[in-house]
C-alpha cells in the first residue's frame, strides 16, 4: 500500500489541483446560495361573488285613466325592451302610453327632426298627463323646455327624467328648467357594491310618498344630481362621485321644488333582472303611482284631450241638430265617444252647443268664466266684441268633470267654430286659458 | 524518436515535474468542470421589454426570454427592463406565472420605465424585487371587459339551436360583472400575496384602478426601491449570492437561437425548393409575411429562405392555426365574438 502511494500518490495532485481550481473560483464567482421566496397558490377559493337579493312585489294597484307620454323622439339612447319592464307598470295602472317619435325596427328611439319636434311635443303634451324622458342624446332647445314647463307648472303634469352616466344624454337643459342638474359623474361603492363597484345600494331615503316602502335599493351605473328642492335617495359614506370626493352630498334621486319632477341619475335598475334586486321593484311601482297620479290641470288649448270618458252632446234647439252631428262626428274622429241628449246630466262630462239666444241655459258656465253675452260679448281679457259672425267657446271644470261650451251667433257660425275646433286653428282665437272668442265668418 | 520519447518520459515522470504537470492538468479539469458544467462562470441575464402591450403573441415572445433564462444555468439572476401598460387578461397573468416559475429558480429584479400598469404591474408580481423612477407610472389595478352584450340580450335566431341559455353568450350580463368583480379580487390577491408585508396601500384603494408615481408606488409599497438598471443588477446579484458576474442580452439569445431553429426548418425546404427546380419569390415577400416570427437572419446578411409562404403552406402542416370564422366556418350565422377582457392601462382620454 505504502510502496503504491509512494508510486501513484502523486496522481492525487490531479482532483486536489482541480477541487482547489473548483473551489477557488467558486469563492471568486459565488457568496452565496439564492433562496427563492415561497410560491403561494392563489387562493381563488376565497372569492365569493356577491350574491344578489331578488325580490317578488305583490301589490294592488290603483287604477287611473291617463295617458303617459314618452319621449323617444330625441334620440333618446335606450331601447324599447329596456324599457319595457317600466312602461307595463305604467300600463297596469290604468294609463296609455304614447311615444313622442317612435321605434326603429331595432328598438331603439328614432330622432325626429328639429323642426317637427317643438309641435309633436306641443300637440301631444296636451293630451298627456304625465311625461318621460329618459336618455335624450339631442338636447331640449328653448321652445320645447318652455312647453314642458308649462305642461308641468301651469297644467300640473308630472315629468320624470331619467338619464344614466355611462349612457350619452343631454337632459340638463331641460331639468335646469326645474332646477335639476345632473352632474357629469357617477357613484361607486369600494367598500360595498352588488356586483361591480359602480352597482351602489341606497338605504337612506328623504320622507316621501316616492320613497315608501324602500329599505334598499340599489343603482347599477348612478350620476349624481344637484337640486333645489328635496332629495329622494342619498348615498351612504363610502358611496364616492369620480367628481368630488367627499365634499358635496351625492343624492341619486330628487325632486323639484313644485313636486312636479323626478329626477333618477340611473337607467339600469329599472332593466330586468336588475328591476327585481332588493327594493328596486317598490321603487319602480312608486314611480309608477307617481307618473299616473297626475292632478293635470286641462286648458280649452287642449281640447278634446280633456274628455276621458263618454260624453253628452247637448243641443239648445232642434235647430241644431246639424251642428251635433257635426260635434258627435269630430269627437268620433278624436276617438271620444259621445251621444246627444236634451238634457244635461251633471255627473257627465258634456258639450252644449247653442246660440247665444239660449245663454241664459249657461249662464253659470258664462259667469264662473266672467263671460258676457249681451249687445256685446264681453270678457275679461279683451275689449268688447260685436256678437255678429262670433262664436264663444268656454271650458268648465270642476270636480274632475268638463264642460265645453259653444255658443254662436247664428247655426252656420256654429258650424264654423266647429270647424276651427276640428282643425286646430281654434287655439289662436283663445283668450284665456278656459275662453275663446272666434269670428266665423 | 524513440530516445525523444524516452527523455520526454522521463523528465514528465519526474516527481517535481509531474506533480505541476498534473497540478495544471487538475486546474485544467476544475476549469473546465467549473466553467463548462457547473456552475458557471455567473451571469447576469438582462431582459428588455419596450412599451409593449401584452397579447397572446408578446407574452409568447417574453415567456420565450424567460424560459431561455430559466434554462441556461450560467445565468444567476435576470433583471427585466419593463414598459408596458398591460393587455390580455390571461396573456398577462401567464406572464406572471412565467416570471414567478422564474424566480422559483433564480432571482428576478424588475426596472419599470415609464408605464408599467396593470397586466404589466401584474407580470411584475413575479418578481423579487422592484425598482421605478421617481417619475415611472406604476398600478392600474383592476380589469376592463369590453362588450359583455346589451343589458338585454337579443334571443338566438331560429336558424341555430342552442342547449342551454348560456351557451351562445357565456352568460348574462350580470355573470359578466360577476366575473370582472372575480378578477378584481383576484389580482387585488395576487398583489397582496406577492407584496405580502411590503404593500401598505389599503386593498379598496389599491382596487380603485389608480396608477401611482414611483415615489407613491415606493410609498404605498407597490414597488420596492426607487433605482435603476445599475441597481437592479447589484440587487439580483446580491440576491443570487453572485459576484464577479458578466451580463447577457437575453433578448438577442433568443433571438440567435430563434434563428438557428428558423434555418434548422427552413434549410431543407430551401433544398426542396431547389430540387424541384421551382423559381424562388423574392425575400421581400418573405419577410413581409413573416415579421412576427422576429424576422429571418443569415450569417452573410442574405435572406434565410426567399420562398413564397403559400407554397410553404403546402408543405409545412400550418393546418388552421390561426384561422378565423371567415375560413373556419364559413356558413355559421352568428358573428364569433371573442371575448375581450383585459389588464390594462388606457390613460387619459383626449
Amino acid at each position: 500500500m505504502s510502496a503504491l502511494l509512494n508510486r501513484y500518490g502523486r496522481l492525487l495532485v490531479l482532483p486536489a489541483a482541480a477541487a482547489v481550481f473548483f473551489l477557488g473560483a467558486l469563492l471568486f464567482f459565488y457568496r452565496g446560495t439564492y433562496d427563492p421566496p415561497p410560491s403561494v397558490d392563489i387562493p381563488v377559493q376565497n372569492y365569493q361573488p356577491p350574491v344578489s337579493m331578488f325580490t317578488t312585489l305583490t301589490e294592488t294597484l290603483p287604477i287611473q285613466r291617463g295617458t303617459l307620454l314618452v319621449d323617444a323622439g330625441h334620440d333618446n339612447d335606450f331601447t324599447q325592451a329596456e324599457s319595457t319592464a317600466f312602461l307595463s307598470r305604467v300600463s297596469a295602472r290604468g294609463y296609455d302610453i304614447e311615444l313622442l317619435g317612435k321605434f326603429g325596427s331595432f328598438g331603439n328611439p328614432i330622432t325626429l327632426a328639429t323642426s317637427d319636434r317643438v309641435e309633436f311635443l306641443r300637440d301631444q303634451l296636451r293630451g298627456a298627463d304625465s311625461f318621460l324622458v329618459m336618455q335624450p342624446s339631442n338636447a331640449y332647445n328653448d321652445e320645447e323646455v318652455a312647453e314642458v314647463r308649462r305642461f308641468v307648472l301651469e297644467k300640473g303634469g308630472k315629468l320624470l327624467l331619467v338619464a344614466d352616466p355611462t349612457r350619452d344624454y343631454r337632459i340638463n337643459t331641460l331639468a335646469a328648467a326645474f332646477g335639476i342638474t345632473f352632474r357629469p359623474d357617477y357613484l361607486y361603492n369600494q367598500v360595498e357594491y352588488d356586483l361591480n363597484f359602480q352597482d351602489i345600494f341606497i338605504r337612506e331615503f328623504g320622507a316621501d310618498e316616492l320613497t315608501s316602502g324602500l329599505g334598499t335599493i340599489a343603482l347599477y351605473t348612478a350620476g349624481s344630481l344637484e337640486t333645489s328642492g328635496p332629495w329622494l335617495a342619498i348615498s351612504d359614506a363610502n358611496t364616492q362621485s369620480t367628481l368630488v370626493k367627499n365634499v358635496l352630498p351625492l343624492y341619486p334621486m330628487v325632486k323639484s321644488s313644485d313636486g312636479g319632477v323626478v329626477a333618477i341619475a340611473d337607467m339600469t335598475f329599472m332593466v330586468p333582472p336588475q328591476d327585481g334586486i332588493y327594493d328596486n321593484a317598490r321603487l319602480i311601482s312608486n314611480l309608477a303611482n307617481f307618473l299616473t297620479q297626475s292632478q293635470r290641470r286641462f286648458q280649452l288649448a287642449d281640447f278634446p284631450h280633456f274628455f276621458r270618458d263618454d260624453l253628452d252632446i247637448i243641443l239648445s234647439g232642434s235647430a241644431l241638430v246639424d251642428a251635433g252631428a257635426q260635434m258627435k262626428g269630430l269627437l268620433d274622429e278624436l276617438q271620444v265617444s259621445s251621444q246627444i241628449k236634451d238634457v244635461e246630466s251633471l255627473n257627465q262630462d258634456s258639450v252644449y252647443l247653442g246660440l247665444y239666444a239660449d245663454a241664459v241655459n249657461v249662464t253659470q258656465y258664462l259667469q264662473l268664466a266672467g263671460v258676457q253675452i249681451e249687445d256685446t260679448i264681453r270678457t275679461p281679457f279683451a275689449p268688447d266684441i260685436a256678437p255678429e259672425d262670433t262664436a264663444v267657446v268656454i271650458l268648465h271644470q270642476t270636480s274632475g268633470r268638463q264642460v265645453l261650451v259653444i255658443l254662436a251667433d247664428t247655426p252656420e257660425s256654429l258650424a264654423g267654430v266647429l270647424d276651427q275646433l276640428s282643425s286646430g286653428d281654434f287655439r289662436d282665437g283663445l283668450l284665456g286659458d278656459f275662453v275663446g272668442v272666434y269670428k266665423t265668418s | 524518436m524513440g530516445r525523444l520519447i524516452s527523455a520526454i518520459w522521463r523528465f514528465a515522470t519526474h516527481r517535481v515535474v509531474s506533480v505541476v504537470l498534473l497540478a495544471g492538468l487538475g486546474a485544467l479539469a476544475g476549469y473546465l468542470v467549473f466553467f463548462n458544467i457547473y456552475p458557471h462562470q455567473p451571469k447576469i441575464g438582462i431582459i428588455e421589454i419596450p412599451f409593449t402591450v401584452i397579447t397572446s403573441r408578446s407574452a409568447t415572445t417574453i415567456a420565450s426570454y424567460l424560459e431561455y433564462a430559466r434554462e441556461d444555468d450560467s445565468i444567476k439572476g435576470v433583471v427585466i427592463l419593463l414598459n408596458s401598460p398591460g393587455g390580455a387578461a390571461s396573456a398577462s397573468e401567464r406572464l406572471f406565472f412565467e416570471t414567478r416559475k422564474l424566480r422559483d429558480e433564480k432571482p428576478v429584479v424588475i426596472v419599470m420605465g415609464d408605464l408599467v400598469a396593470s397586466g404589466g404591474y401584474m407580470m411584475s408580481m413575479g418578481a423579487n424585487y422592484l425598482y421605478a423612477n421617481p417619475s415611472s407610472l406604476v398600478g392600474n389595478v383592476g380589469v376592463i371587459i369590453s362588450f359583455p352584450g346589451p343589458l338585454i340580450p337579443p334571443p338566438p335566431q331560429e336558424n341555430i339551436v342552442i342547449t342551454g341559455p348560456s351557451k351562445l353568450f357565456g352568460g348574462n350580463r350580470r355573470d359578466w360583472l360577476t366575473m370582472a368583480d372575480e378578477m378584481k379580487r383576484s389580482f387585488g390577491g395576487i398583489v397582496a400575496m406577492e407584496r405580502g408585508g411590503r404593500l401598505k396601500i389599503p386593498q379598496e384603494e389599491l382596487l380603485t384602478g389608480r396608477i401611482f408615481s414611483g415615489i407613491e408606488g415606493k410609498n404605498w409599497g407597490l414597488i420596492d426601491d426607487i433605482g435603476s438598471d445599475t441597481e437592479a443588477i447589484e440587487k439580483v446579484a446580491s440576491l443570487a449570492g453572485v459576484s464577479n458576474y458578466t451580463l447577457v442580452d437575453i433578448n438577442s439569445q433568443v433571438m440567435r437561437k430563434a434563428n438557428e431553429n428558423l434555418r434548422w426548418v427552413f434549410d431543407p425546404l430551401l433544398l426542396d425548393f431547389d430540387q424541384r427546380g421551382r423559381q424562388p419569390q423574392t425575400a421581400a415577400t418573405f419577410d413581409s409575411a413573416l415579421p412576427s416570427q422576429g424576422g429571418v437572419f443569415a450569417v452573410d446578411g442574405s435572406p434565410v429562405l426567399t420562398a413564397n409562404l403559400d407554397a410553404l403552406t403546402n408543405i409545412i402542416p400550418f393546418g388552421g392555426v390561426g384561422e378565423g370564422q371567415a375560413e373556419a366556418l364559413p356558413g355559421f350565422p352568428q358573428t364569433v365574438n371573442h371575448p375581450n377582457i383585459y389588464y390594462l392601462y388606457v390613460g387619459p382620454t383626449q
